[in-house]
């Protein structure tokens, strides 16, 4: 109750700051909305069905995109933990990938993949699968190998030392993983709903307000994206809690 | 107070014979144990399912390929203490036949009748044979035939060949009509031609019966260890009590291996032969013999840390010995190498020189279960307690079933309260040590090493896992050696105190401890104990002063 009382006053410290901005008149309003005007833009907006489906598409693209990571990275990121010489041998690859901006791929997965959703989700893939398999293969590569080392001289095998031992120890820097492609892959389906543009998606809202320069719909968007990042974050530290019960606060 | 009975089961076969013996000549008596004979069992299978089935505590004689059947339907249930043997100078299974026949060799079986004794064993024996030989098993005809009828069958005729034992195979040599026409031992030759020995069968006991009664187990070992005495001796009135049971006599006595034979030719026998011969892929059969006279040798080990890390030397021709159910200690100045001889010892470092045995198995051959100073390391918090301890087992692949079924016979037997359901984060810092000494525990290793088990944990918890230790050493025989940094905790626990020296670590001197462990030494235990602390201390600070 304490802490949700703290976040509240913060809150309203912010809404109370935002609202002096305007007072002041420190920014030009036309590019300025006040907390009023979003308000009122936002109860506006919710009437309409719109922004629940932009809101609905991003998040379905983002879910996609974080699922298809999990499922295809975790494995990869787990085994080359393990295999530290076969770490070794692919982590200049890894960082080169890494290092590619995701964005700059779009255009060449919109070729081979069309303007459909699935070029934009295999945009935030490429973007976040990378992310995903390095932070579990680092996790995994520093973790204290005692365990393993332990029960691999009392006869366990390497499957059985993945499957018994690997995979949970993996499962903490799989939940960090994850936290750091959620909102990677949001950022990601937002710019390339901007770039190429959709019926339906957030990243399409702001670019149509940014031409009609509804600046209190743009606020509201932008609301609503880090209310979804929030979110987002809140389910996965859930999810963590519940699955990996064991991990000290 | 109500003594035990022990509850023996009699297979009327050639291999009962040190029961038999130990009836007659109240041996069982004489040890103090009160014991009820159950002597009507024809057939080992009848016997081994009434000891899996807790009817009986004690069988004999059970055919290996019986024994190892019941296994594989309830395994872990029966362990054998003695086995017979057969080998190059003891034959036991017969090949006989009529001397005008045309059956010269093993060759010539070839679309001949031949009965065979009715086990399940014979059957599978003369098949393998048969199979080596190259006869088509569709070629011949076997015919079970009982003990008693098989002289006539053979005599007139009804079969070709008689396979069979003791004794009906010694009363027939005795007829001039009838010629073995394999005089080597059949099925160490060609069951099992590059050992030593081919185990034929054993006196197995119920293991929940042993684990309940220890001492009394031991005690009745020790019975058909003299009874086995007694048939080696061979006197005329072994052969009388032959006679009594068998009416007839047996041209071998000395099938009968006592707790000395060599378990590591047993063991291979076992394991190539049987498991993978009869049954396709290994089964978990524990066949244990009894070997309370093994030593450890730790000879001239010797490791330096890998180059990368500076190629310093840790340990420096280590030697020392330790007998079988023995608590030792290793005490010396800190960053001695005590834990890498530690890692060394359970296979998780390679040393660069010196070996391990015990007896003549080599390290590899010997179950070692290792409690590590930080223990949290090992426990796995995302299993639940009985999971954990259980954990050597699954790596076995036992079933579920199993392995928690012996996790709480071990709890039970070692009077050991936890909540196995909880997880070990719920645990404090002594059952978590607990946990650990369990795991290490469970797959019954033969050696337990545990790196200052009582470091990290208060008083009371140190005290009642010191007694639990102890009694796992005395309940189960295992060969304890602990790494202490508290003298007083070494001299009360162990009966040898191995004292190192500073790096490159050696022995300094190893002390033996007089006094066993007490919980109420008496006054002149208690002098002794603190003389010995007091050498032990005098050479140790003469080692921590020496200058590098």
């Amino acid at each position: 109750m304490n802490k949700q009382l703290k976040t509240l006053v913060g809150i309203l410290i912010f809404i109370a700051l935002w609202q002096g901005f305007v007072f002041m008149d420190i920014f030009n309003p036309i590019y300025f909305a006040s907390p009023f005007e979003v308000y009122t833009e936002g109860m506006n907006m919710f009437q309409h069905q719109s922004v629940y489906l932009d809101t609905y598409y991003t998040l379905w693209r983002v879910l996609m995109s974080v699922v298809l990571a999990i499922v295809i990275g975790t494995p990869i990121g787990v085994i080359l933990g393990y295999f530290s010489k076969a770490y070794q041998t692919l982590s200049g690859v890894i960082d080169f990938i890494r290092s590619i901006p995701p964005v700059v791929i779009y255009p060449l997965l919109l070729i081979g993949l069309g303007i459909g959703d699935e070029s934009r989700i295999a945009t935030a893939l490429f973007g976040s699968i990378v992310v995903l398999v390095l932070i579990i293969a680092e996790g995994i590569s520093n973790q204290d190998n005692t365990r393993r080392q332990f029960f691999y001289s009392r006869g366990a095998r390497h499957r059985d030392i993945i499957k018994e031992i690997i995979w949970y120890e993996a499962l903490p820097h799989t939940f960090v993983a994850i936290r750091t492609i959620t909102s990677l892959s949001v950022i990601i389906i937002i710019v390339t709903e901007m770039l190429v543009s959709t019926k339906y998606g957030l990243g399409t809202r702001v670019q149509n307000v940014q031409i009609t320069s509804n600046i209190p719909d743009l606020f509201v968007t932008i609301i609503i994206i880090g209310l979804m990042g929030i979110a987002l974050n809140k389910i996965t530290v859930s999810l963590e809690k519940y699955i990996v019960f064991w991990k000290e606060e | 107070m109500n003594k035990t009975v022990v509850k023996i089961g009699i297979s009327k076969i050639s291999f009962s014979l040190p029961l038999y013996i130990a009836q007659e000549k109240k041996l069982f008596e004489k040890a103090d144990i009160n014991v009820s004979f159950f002597s009507d069992y024809l057939e080992a299978e009848t016997l081994c399912s009434d000891i899996v089935n807790k009817k009986l505590d004690i069988g004999g004689y059970v055919a290996l390929p019986i024994f190892l059947s019941s296994e594989i339907q309830a395994p872990g249930s029966l362990q054998c203490s003695h086995l017979a043997i057969e080998d190059e100078n003891h034959a036991f299974a017969s090949l006989l036949t009529q001397k005008n026949s045309n059956i010269h060799s093993l060759a010539d079986l070839k679309n001949k009748k031949i009965g065979i004794f009715p086990t399940a064993a014979f059957e599978l024996w003369i098949k393998i044979i048969l199979k080596k030989q190259g006869v088509p098993l569709d070629s011949v005809q076997l015919i079970s035939i009982q003990p008693e009828d098989q002289s006539e069958a053979l005599l007139d005729k009804k079969i070709d060949v008689l396979f069979t034992n003791d004794p009906v195979a010694s009363s027939l040599l005795q007829n001039h009509l009838i010629e073995n026409i394999c005089n080597e031992s059949l099925l160490h030759t060609y069951i099992a031609p590059e050992t030593k020995g081919f185990p034929i069968g054993g006196i197995v006991f119920q293991k929940s019966f042993i684990k309940k009664n220890p001492k009394l187990s031991e005690k009745i070992v020790a019975v058909i260890d003299r009874a086995i005495e007694y048939i080696k001796e061979d006197s005329k009135e072994i052969q009388s009590i032959i006679q009594k049971y068998y009416t007839a006599s047996f041209s071998q006595l000395s099938y009968w291996k006592d707790q000395e034979t060599n378990k590591k030719d047993l063991q291979r026998v076992t394991d190539i032969y049987y498991y993978n011969k009869l049954f396709d892929k290994p089964v978990n059969a524990s066949l244990l013999v009894f070997e309370p006279h093994y030593r450890i040798d730790i000879k001239n080990i010797s490791y330096n840390r890998p180059q990368s890390t500076g190629g310093q030397q840790i340990l420096k021709d280590i030697s020392f010995q330790i007998k079988k159910g023995e608590v030792i200690s290793l005490f010396g100045p800190n960053g001695s190498g005590k834990t890498t001889l530690f890692n060394i010892l359970s296979n998780i470092l390679t040393a660069d020189s010196g070996t391990i045995s015990i007896g003549n198995m080599d390290k590899s051959q010997i179950k070692i279960g290792y409690v590590f100073q930080d223990y949290r390391k090992i426990l796995m918090p995302w299993f639940k307690t009985i999971d954990n301890i259980a954990f050597p087992l699954k790596l076995q692949n036992h079933t579920k079933e199993m392995r928690h079924k012996e996790v709480r016979d071990l709890c039970e037997f070692l009077g050991i309260h936890l909540d196995l359901e909880s997880y070990p984060s719920q645990l404090s810092g002594g059952q978590q040590q607990l946990i650990a000494i369990l795991s290490a525990l469970i797959d019954k290793p033969e050696v337990l090493l545990l790196d200052e088990p009582f470091s990290a944990i208060d008083f009371q918890t140190t005290l009642f896992l010191q007694e639990k230790i102890m009694d796992i050493s005395e309940k189960l025989g295992i060969t304890i050696i602990f790494i202490s940094h508290n003298i007083d905790e070494a001299v009360l626990l162990s009966k040898k105190i191995v004292l190192l020296t500073k790096k490159p670590t050696t022995v300094k001197k190893v002390f033996e401890n007089k006094v066993g462990y007490s919980k109420n030494l008496t006054e002149e235990e208690r002098i002794e104990s603190m003389s010995l602390k007091q050498k032990i201390l005098d050479q140790f600070t003469i080692e921590c002063n020496k200058k590098l």
